[in-house]
């Protein structure tokens, strides 16, 4: 799989352009949502195109986010390949109990005789203001709930890949978008900047950093989703003060065990910084702490350091908002701190 | 003069352009970082847009008129003389680049960058290195500049001194801060001087700043990067003392002026001149040691326990004085003399190279022991003692 983007595309081209080849590919596959449907074509745009191109797929449904997931539910174990677009990833609460107690669980307790191989896919996010209920990361509620995976595309992965990975997942997917990345060209290797990708997951694990391969990191920086937003910008920073830094970024953020190849470049640094966007506290910088602890304990030069939110309800106002939400320099400071300096 | 673009923000993802509805400033008025400066209608809402810096607002889109997102709607001035005219023809002039994902330029204030970069600054905690003695460069201070000092540390000049007033003060490693380096200035820039600086490299206590030689053409040269700064001259050295650029000196001039290393030594000390003793980090010097000032112990000698010494003795390297020795003052060993426990030597004695003293030995002052003896009964001052030996030259043939 070409985990990697093609140049120029946006984190929206790349996902709009996979669901119209996803369509094409396979006919078990429909979409519902709300206001799905051309010419609208959702909320942020990703479906633009596709109920023209695709009559009779793309369904559109009154404000009813559990319905949708139920049906989306339904529709899985009689065979189909649904994709559920729930427009703000706020809103994933009124259809908790469908992926919990529903998509998670069947497979299970009927012993592997079905399947539910359901996408639920839906932006989270804050940095335009939305207020307190259209700008929180609300995946960490879906974190360890067995049989679900949550996957986080950044904008240093392919999110359209991504999607035909969820896609062709046997088990439901949480696919989650973020809103501040729809309009941002993805990311690619040029100048300073190095990417790479793991290619041997089924869900990638992408490294960006800002040295040359010979080199050590400094510090190593795990994070995923929206936050990439900032590291371009970090990285030429740093780099001007002579900071070799890379970011491990996980699509399947879920995932039990942080991949091998991941863990190595964690070893060799030994300072690290874990960036979430969801509030601090009981989240994923914690597990993943936890996971890095256990193995290397005795090879971090310094304590872990997390980035979260701060525990509180984002306001409306921008300038609020930006106190409370992480910022490129709540991420430096935090990368300073874990240096010593 | 610096200008800071002002773009037309995104407002949501559904909207390409928006709709300018009007300034909230007159054109030129110096508006204040985070003000308001417009009113921007997208299709959802009218929203604000600020300033990001302070400046002259310079507004460039009409009100009432479209523009695409991320197109030049305004610049803020630094200069009230700005003109609309001026900030379009430099628009047009510039090769700004703007990386794809940032609304707004932004432009750097230099003010706020540091000096030393973050690196740089890193590892000079790690290495006890303040970045505040290091020589002032153009651009910033890097981790390789802050490495290379930490090598070279005594070849550059040190930091002012803050206890000029004691300098004249018999050296006391109590009165100086942790980090200070105590100034040593170097009598003779011969191949004593050489070996004086290379046992000073790594020390992180003392640092050879200068030279005196009465040679004529090596003024203003240096050896090792210290530079010669002057002839042997008392009062110069006691001017250096004063304005607190040297803290102590040593003799550099060795076994062939042994007479002039001594009335020197003597001179001086008399005058209240502080002398440094010069211990190269590999020599030994073993417990309950004493010794006076402007000693020279080179590398993998060896001081036993319990000996005492004078000052401005020159102990070359390999040199073995053994527990419970006396020695005096102004003597000089060449490489490889070992004596055993319990010798004594007087003052101004000078020891070739390849000589062993056996215990309880004294040699008096004022002698001279050539090179290969093996001493086995005391020598009363002023003696010479050779041996004889049936060493023969021939050619090779």
């Amino acid at each position: 799989m070409d985990a990697l983007a093609k140049k120029d595309d946006t984190y929206l081209d790349s996902l709009r352009s996979s669901l119209h080849e996803i369509f094409a590919h396979d006919e078990r596959v429909l979409l519902l949502g709300e206001d799905v449907l051309d010419p609208y074509g959702g909320a942020f745009k990703v479906t633009k195109g596709l109920s023209e191109k695709f009559p009779g797929r793309v369904v559109p449904s009154p404000i009813c986010e559990a319905s949708l997931v139920g049906l989306g539910v339904g529709l899985s174990l009689r065979g189909m390949r649904p994709i559920i677009e729930i427009m703000f990833g706020d809103f994933i609460t009124l259809a908790a109990d469908q992926l919990i107690n529903h998509a998670a669980k069947f497979s299970g307790m009927y012993a592997g005789q079905v399947e539910v191989p359901l996408v639920v896919r839906t932006p989270m996010g804050a940095g335009r203001g939305y207020g307190p209920t259209h700008s929180q990361s609300l995946e960490k509620m879906f974190f360890g709930i067995p049989n679900l995976k949550v996957v986080a595309p950044s904008l240093w992965h392919s999110p359209g890949e991504l999607l035909k990975q969820a896609v062709r997942d046997n088990g439901p997917v949480l696919f989650v978008e973020h809103k501040m990345l729809y309009p941002l060209v993805l990311g690619c290797g040029r100048g300073i900047i190095h990417v790479e990708s793991d290619s041997d997951e089924t869900y990638p694990v992408s490294y960006v950093r800002n040295y040359d391969e010979s080199d050590q990191a400094d510090v190593v920086v795990i994070t995923y989703g929206g936050i990439s937003r900032f590291i371009e910008a970090l990285l030429i920073r740093l780099f001007d003060e002579e900071i070799r830094c890379l970011f491990i970024l996980p699509s399947h953020i879920n995932n039990r065990n942080l991949p091998i190849e991941a863990l190595q470049k964690v070893h060799g640094a030994g300072r690290v910084v874990v960036v979430e966007e969801g509030t601090s506290g009981f989240g994923w910088c914690a597990e993943i702490a936890k996971q890095i602890y256990e193995l290397y304990f005795d090879k971090l030069l310094m304590p872990i350091v997390t980035v979260a939110a701060k525990d509180c309800v984002i306001p409306s106002n921008l300038s609020m908002e930006k106190d409370v939400i992480v910022t490129e320099d709540n991420i430096s400071d935090a990368i300073y701190k874990v240096l010593g300096i | 003069m610096r200008r800071t673009i002002v773009r037309l923000p995104q407002d949501n993802p559904n909207d390409t352009k928006a709709l300018l509805v009007e300034w909230l400033h007159k054109d030129q008025l110096l508006v204040e970082k985070g003000s308001i400066i417009c009113l921007v209608e997208s299709t959802k809402a009218i929203y604000e847009v600020e300033a990001e810096v302070c400046g002259y607002l310079i507004p460039l889109l009409d009100a009432g008129k479209e523009a695409a997102v991320g197109d030049v709607i305004a610049v803020l001035s630094e200069s009230e003389k700005d003109t609309v005219e001026l900030v379009q023809s430099w628009i047009m002039d510039s090769t700004i680049e703007i990386a794809s994902n940032v609304q707004f330029d932004q432009s750097l204030d230099l003010s706020l960058v540091h000096k030393a970069t973050k690196k740089a600054e890193m590892r000079a905690k790690e290495l006890g290195v303040n970045l505040e003695n290091m020589p002032i460069i153009e651009g910033r201070i890097t981790e390789k500049h802050v490495l290379d000092f930490y090598k070279n540390i005594g070849k550059h000049p040190a930091s002012p001194v803050q206890h000029a007033s004691e300098a004249n003060l018999i050296i006391r490693m109590d009165v100086y801060p942790e980090q200070y380096m105590q100034k040593v200035l170097i009598v003779g820039a011969g191949t004593g001087s050489v070996q004086i600086i290379d046992a000073l490299k790594d020390s992180k206590t003392q640092v050879p700043v200068a030279m005196l030689d009465d040679t004529p053409e090596f003024l203003g040269k240096s050896v090792m990067s210290v530079p010669i700064i002057g002839g042997i001259r008392k009062e110069l050295v006691l001017g250096l003392l004063a304005k607190g650029e040297i803290d102590a000196v040593v003799i550099a001039i060795t076994h062939n002026h042994m007479d002039f290393r001594m009335k020197l030594f003597m001179d001086w000390k008399e005058s209240g001149v502080p002398f440094a003793n010069i211990i190269h980090e590999k020599a030994h010097v073993a417990s309950n040691v004493s010794m006076g000032q402007g000693n020279i112990i080179l590398s993998q000698a060896y001081i036993g326990p319990s000996t005492k010494m004078g000052g401005n003795n020159f102990i070359s390297s390999n040199v073995s004085i053994d527990h419970h020795c006396q020695l005096g003052d102004c003597c000089a060993f060449g490489p490889g003399v070992v004596t055993s426990g319990c010798v004594t030597i007087g003052s101004n004695v000078m020891f070739g190279t390849g000589i062993f003293v056996e215990p309880r030995v004294a040699i008096g002052s004022n002698s001279v022991v050539a090179s290969g003896c093996i001493i086995t009964k005391s020598v009363p001052d002023f003696s010479h003692v050779k041996h004889h030996s049936n060493i023969t030259v021939h050619t090779r043939g």
